[in-house]
């Protein structure tokens, strides 16, 4: 089989429907969502907060009594060279089976080295080795848990200097390979675009758009002439135009607003998720 | 490709992301290896021994203050650095990093015995909203032995995120109609009015709202 033939087997598989709109969920606002219950087309949760158990995952249960969920994961260490946590894997795929969340989603990233878990997003080099490590250990996932899975482009402040490819190059070769699908994060291409000289255009041009079932949205921070990926402000107009010029090329993608330091009102970011979905009734589905 | 090309190629790639956490870590130089700006990882690493820790010892930083609680933080982060996936438990230790500030420059200018009880009650609560194994019931339990009744307060007045109910009369009511409670439920050693022997927080999930309740002796109503 080609790999092209391969690229479109892989392509039917994901499956993924399209959900307009949906919000971040972030603890203070669990209980005013669920007790008010406002009108959100999908909630995206950081898995990693609810896979332990205890009571915040008796919250999650119960949120998933009314709204889609999606499963966004910042730990299993994908790029690691250490073993994926198996303990970690089956937690997951037995929250996954019992909640069917509508995606489940990580990043192309490692977390984790030599013992030491450090809870940031780390940059790998692009590599022909990195794509066979990246996709074997996708492969790993997706079989346990038994669907495909969405990988998130990074936000970088770094570049290797052992790099063979661009990371649009890399996320596509991962698609291609193991059937995963992309969740492109504008907030990462843009703040990558002014940081590192990395042409956010190029970059979308190179990825394969058919594999892209949701896009993240976020604000940022600026130090030292740098834009920081801090999730910490409302989104910039910037990031709403560049939202716009990707759908006037493609439509039926999800998108998700995300808010993870300076946790404003649950108003502001229920105001912000529609508008989003305003932009997204503009184009046809 | 052969077994051993691979096991090279391995070896490359795991030595390009040591390069990298080293430069983190501030160990190595960051240097031509590298493009770009390794700060804002080095910057992220310090604020996250911090903001965990302030999250999770909300009571313990009203006490300290915030430059001595930075302090502490900082230097807890350097020697017991995260090894688990999950943030939200990190801090296992403070407790007892706590108690040896007995042997600090700063020995007499806190109750370090107090400040590490409360630690030990305060990452109790951590522990219960997150770790894995327990039961998914609406009520949730914590047995605490040898609990100091002033810590309790402290956290009482300054915790942000519990609400903290005395319930001992129900609990004599029910035992007076010949209910048996559990024994994680409630005890009271009467000899040492001072002392829980047991701490139960119960969280009822149909109130939306976390709720502790500290079991406690008649002295204390």
């Amino acid at each position: 089989m080609s790999s092209i033939d391969s690229f479109a087997g892989k392509q039917c598989s994901l499956g993924v429907e399209y959900m307009g709109a949906g919000l971040g969920l972030r603890f203070p606002h669990i209980y005013e969502i669920l007790s008010q219950k406002p009108k959100i087309n999908w909630l995206e949760i950081h898995i990693c907060n609810f896979i332990n158990g205890g009571l915040n995952q008796q919250l999650l249960y119960e949120l998933s009594e009314h709204y889609p969920l999606s499963f966004h994961g910042v730990s299993l260490n994908l790029g690691g060279p250490e073993p994926i946590d198996v303990a970690y894997l089956q937690r997951l795929k037995q929250l996954t089976n019992e909640l069917q969340p509508k995606l489940v989603s990580e990043h192309a990233c490692f977390t984790s080295f030599d013992g030491r878990s450090y809870h940031d997003l780390l940059p790998v080099p692009y590599t022909q080795k990195s794509v066979e490590h990246f996709c074997r250990r996708i492969e790993q996932v997706q079989e346990t848990i038994g669907r495909p899975i969405l990988i998130e482009n990074l936000s970088r402040y770094v570049q290797y200097s052992e790099n063979e490819f661009s990371e649009a190059e890399f996320l596509s070769q991962l698609c291609q390979r193991t059937g995963c699908g992309l969740l492109l994060d504008l907030t990462n291409a843009y703040v990558n675009d002014k940081n590192l000289g990395i042409s956010i255009d190029a970059f979308i041009d190179a990825l394969p758009h058919q594999f892209i079932k949701e896009i993240h949205l976020a604000g940022f921070s600026t130090h030292d002439e740098w834009l920081i990926d801090t999730h910490s402000a409302e989104i910039p107009q910037e990031i709403w135009n560049l939202l716009e010029l990707y759908l006037d090329r493609y439509h039926n993608v999800s998108v998700l607003i995300e808010r993870d330091n300076n946790i404003p009102s649950f108003q502001e970011l229920y105001n912000e998720c529609c508008h989003a979905q305003s932009i997204l009734d503009k184009y046809p589905s | 490709m052969t077994d051993i090309s691979r096991d090279v190629d391995q070896q490359k790639y795991n030595q390009a992301l040591e390069k990298f956490v080293s430069s983190v870590n501030g160990n190595t130089a960051f240097d031509g290896d590298f493009q770009g700006n390794i700060k804002p990882y080095q910057i992220n690493q310090r604020m996250l021994a911090l903001n965990v820790l302030r999250n999770n010892f909300p009571t313990v930083e009203k006490i300290l203050g915030e430059s001595v609680f930075t302090s502490l933080a900082q230097v807890y982060g350097k020697y017991y650095p995260s090894t688990w996936w999950d943030v939200n438990i990190f801090g296992d230790q403070f407790a007892e990093f706590l108690a040896s500030q007995i042997n600090s420059a700063k020995a007499d200018a806190y109750n370090w015995a107090l400040i590490a009880e409360i630690a030990q009650l305060e990452y109790a609560f951590i522990d219960r909203y997150y770790y894995p194994g327990h039961d998914s019931t609406p009520e949730v339990l914590i047995e605490f032995s040898h609990f100091d009744y002033e810590a309790q307060q402290l956290i009482k007045e300054n915790h942000p995120n519990l609400v903290i109910t005395y319930n001992c009369l129900d609990r004599f009511q029910s035992t007076a109609n010949g209910e048996k409670f559990h024994s994680s439920h409630w005890s009271v050693d009467s000899s040492q009015k001072s002392k829980l022997k047991i701490f139960s927080a119960s969280v009822f999930r149909q109130n939306f709202q976390v709720v502790s309740a500290f079991s406690c002796s008649t002295a204390n109503l």
